[in-house]
C-alpha cells in the first residue's frame, strides 16, 4: 500500500504476497510505515482511489518542495507498481538532478571546480541540463584561473612599479647631488675670476712702474703685458664656463621636475593597481 | 530479511547504466525508501527492506574505515562520494558509485540521508578493489575492530595524501 512521509496514517492496499505483515516492524517518526493490511473486501475501484489520493498527496508534496515523500508499498502488485515506480521514478530524477546541481555549484562557489555533476543516470532534458551545468563550471574554472594570471601580473606589476619610485628617488639624489657640484664649481670660478681680475691689476701696477723706470723696464713691460694678456684670457674661459654652468643648472632642475612627475605616475599608477588587486581579491570565493 | 549466515557467492550482478539506484534512510541509517532499481539488484521486495539498516547490503570485502569517512562526512553535513561493493540478498555482489547527500529541512537540520548509486567505471571498480583489500587486510592485522578501522582509515588518508589532495578531490581525479 502506498504511504507517504507526510500522512503517516497507514494506508493499504493489496499485495499479491505479503511479506512484511509476517514480519512485524517498529514505527518510525516521521515516516509512514507501509504495514500492509489484507484488503481483500476493497474493491477494484476502491483501491484505485487510493492510489489516487497518495499520488495527489505525493504529488502536492513535491510541489511544496518536498522532495521526500514517495509511493511505498506498491512493488508487489501487478497492478499499481508500475505507476508508483514512475512516480517514485520521476520524484527520485528530480531529487538527484536537484542535489547534484546544488553540489556543483556550491562546490564551484568554493573554488572547488573539479565537482561536476554526475551525468550517469540522468536522461533527457535532465541530462541535457546537467550538461549545461558543467559547462559553467567549466568556465567558471577558467575564469578563476585567468583572474589568477592577472592577481599574478598585477603583484609583478605593482613590484615593477614599486621598483621605478625607488629608482625615481635615487635619481632624483644624483641630480641634487649633480646641483650641489655644479654650485660649487661656480663658486670655484668665481674664485679664478677675481684671481684673474687682480692679476690684470697687478699686471696694469707692473706696467706703470716699468714705464717710469724708462729703458730698464721695457723688458719687463712686455711681461707685464703677457700676464695681461693671460688673465684677459682666463676672464674669458671662466665667463665661458659660468655660462655653461648656468644652462646646465637648468637643465638639471628640468630632469630633476621630470623625474618627480614620473615618479608621481609611477605611484598613481601604483593606486589604480592596488584598486585592481584588491577587486580581484573580492573574487576570491570563486578561486 | 536476510539471514544472519549469508556467505558471499563472489558472483557479480549489474545494472543499467542509465539507471540510478536510489534510497533514503532515516537519521539512524534506516532505510525509508529504496527504488524498483535498488529492489531489483539487491533481491529484496520494499517490505523487507523498509526499516531495515542501510547496512544490510554491506559486503564483507568492504572495509569498515569507508563507512567510518562516509558517517563523518555525513555527520559534517557535507556529500560524499564512494565506490561500493554491496551484497544482494542471496550473496552476490554489485558494485556502485555511491553520492550519499543529507537531506534537510527548512531550518537546514538533517531529516535523513539520501543515496544515489551509478554504474561505476570498470577500471575503478578494479582500482577500488585493491584499495579496499589493503585497507581490510590492515584492518585484519589489529586484535579489536576499532583500532583496525583507525588504522586503516589513517592508510586511506595516506595513500590518498600522498597523491597531494583530499578524498573528495581524490574520488574525482580516478
Amino acid at each position: 500500500m502506498p504511504a507517504i512521509t507526510q500522512s503517516p496514517q497507514e494506508r493499504a492496499l493489496p499485495h499479491s504476497d505479503d511479506v512484511s505483515s509476517t514480519s512485524p516492524r517498529e514505527p518510525r517518526a516521521g515516516f509512514a510505515e507501509a504495514i500492509p493490511q489484507p484488503e481483500h473486501l476493497k474493491s477494484e475501484a476502491e483501491l484505485y482511489r487510493e492510489m489516487l489520493r497518495q499520488i495527489a498527496d505525493v504529488a502536492s508534496a513535491a510541489a511544496q518542495g518536498n522532495l521526500e515523500a514517495r509511493l511505498l508499498g506498491c512493488d508487489d502488485s501487478e497492478k499499481l507498481g508500475g505507476i508508483a515506480r514512475s512516480v517514485n521514478h520521476l520524484l527520485d530524477m528530480t531529487d538527484a538532478f536537484l542535489r547534484e546541481a546544488g553540489a556543483a555549484l556550491e562546490h564551484a562557489s568554493h573554488g572547488k571546480f573539479f565537482r561536476r555533476v554526475l551525468l550517469r543516470g540522468m536522461r533527457g532534458t535532465f541530462r541535457h541540463k546537467c550538461q549545461l551545468i558543467n559547462e559553467a563550471t567549466e568556465k567558471l574554472a577558467s575564469n578563476a584561473a585567468s583572474m589568477k594570471e592577472v592577481e599574478r601580473l598585477i603583484s609583478d606589476s605593482a613590484s615593477i612599479a614599486q621598483g621605478a619610485v625607488r629608482e625615481a628617488s635615487d635619481a632624483i639624489g644624483v641630480v641634487n647631488r649633480l646641483g650641489h657640484a655644479s654650485e660649487r664649481i661656480a663658486h670655484v670660478v668665481k674664485s679664478i675670476s677675481q684671481l684673474a681680475w687682480q692679476t690684470k691689476l697687478l699686471a696694469f701696477n707692473a706696467q706703470i712702474e716699468a714705464i717710469r723706470a724708462g729703458q730698464a723696464g721695457r723688458g719687463f713691460d712686455v711681461v707685464a703685458q703677457e700676464v695681461k694678456e693671460l688673465a684677459q684670457q682666463t676672464t674669458t674661459a671662466t665667463e665661458s664656463i659660468s655660462t655653461e654652468i648656468i644652462a646646465m643648472h637648468a637643465e638639471v632642475e628640468r630632469t630633476a621636475l621630470a623625474i618627480a612627475t614620473m615618479s608621481k605616475t609611477v605611484t598613481q599608477m601604483q593606486e589604480i593597481s592596488a584598486t585592481i588587486e584588491r577587486s580581484v581579491l573580492n573574487q576570491d570565493g570563486v578561486r | 530479511m536476510r539471514l544472519p549466515d549469508v556467505t558471499p557467492t563472489q558472483i557479480e550482478r549489474f545494472f543499467p547504466e542509465d539507471e540510478v539506484i536510489v534510497s533514503k534512510t532515516d537519521l539512524k541509517g534506516r532505510i525509508t525508501y529504496a527504488n524498483h532499481v535498488f529492489l531489483q539488484i539487491a533481491g529484496y521486495r520494499e517490505a523487507e527492506i523498509l526499516g531495515q539498516p542501510h547496512s544490510i547490503i554491506r559486503h564483507p570485502d568492504m572495509p569498515r574505515c569507508v563507512f567510518k569517512l562516509l558517517w563523518d562526512t555525513l555527520e559534517a553535513k557535507q556529500e560524499i562520494f564512494a565506490y561500493v561493493k554491496n551484497m544482494a540478498k542471496n550473496g552476490d555482489h554489485y558494485w556502485v558509485f555511491a553520492h550519499v547527500t543529507p537531506t534537510f529541512d527548512e531550518r537546514g537540520a538533517v531529516t535523513g540521508y539520501h543515496s544515489s548509486r551509478r554504474v561505476p567505471e570498470r577500471k575503478h571498480v578494479g582500482l577500488f578493489a585493491d584499495i579496499y583489500r589493503q585497507l581490510l587486510s590492515e584492518e585484519r592485522r589489529h586484535m579489536d575492530w576499532r583500532s583496525g578501522m583507525e588504522a586503516a582509515g589513517r592508510t586511506l588518508s595516506e595513500m590518498i595524501r600522498a597523491k597531494g589532495m583530499e578524498y573528495e578531490e581524490f574520488i574525482f581525479s580516478v
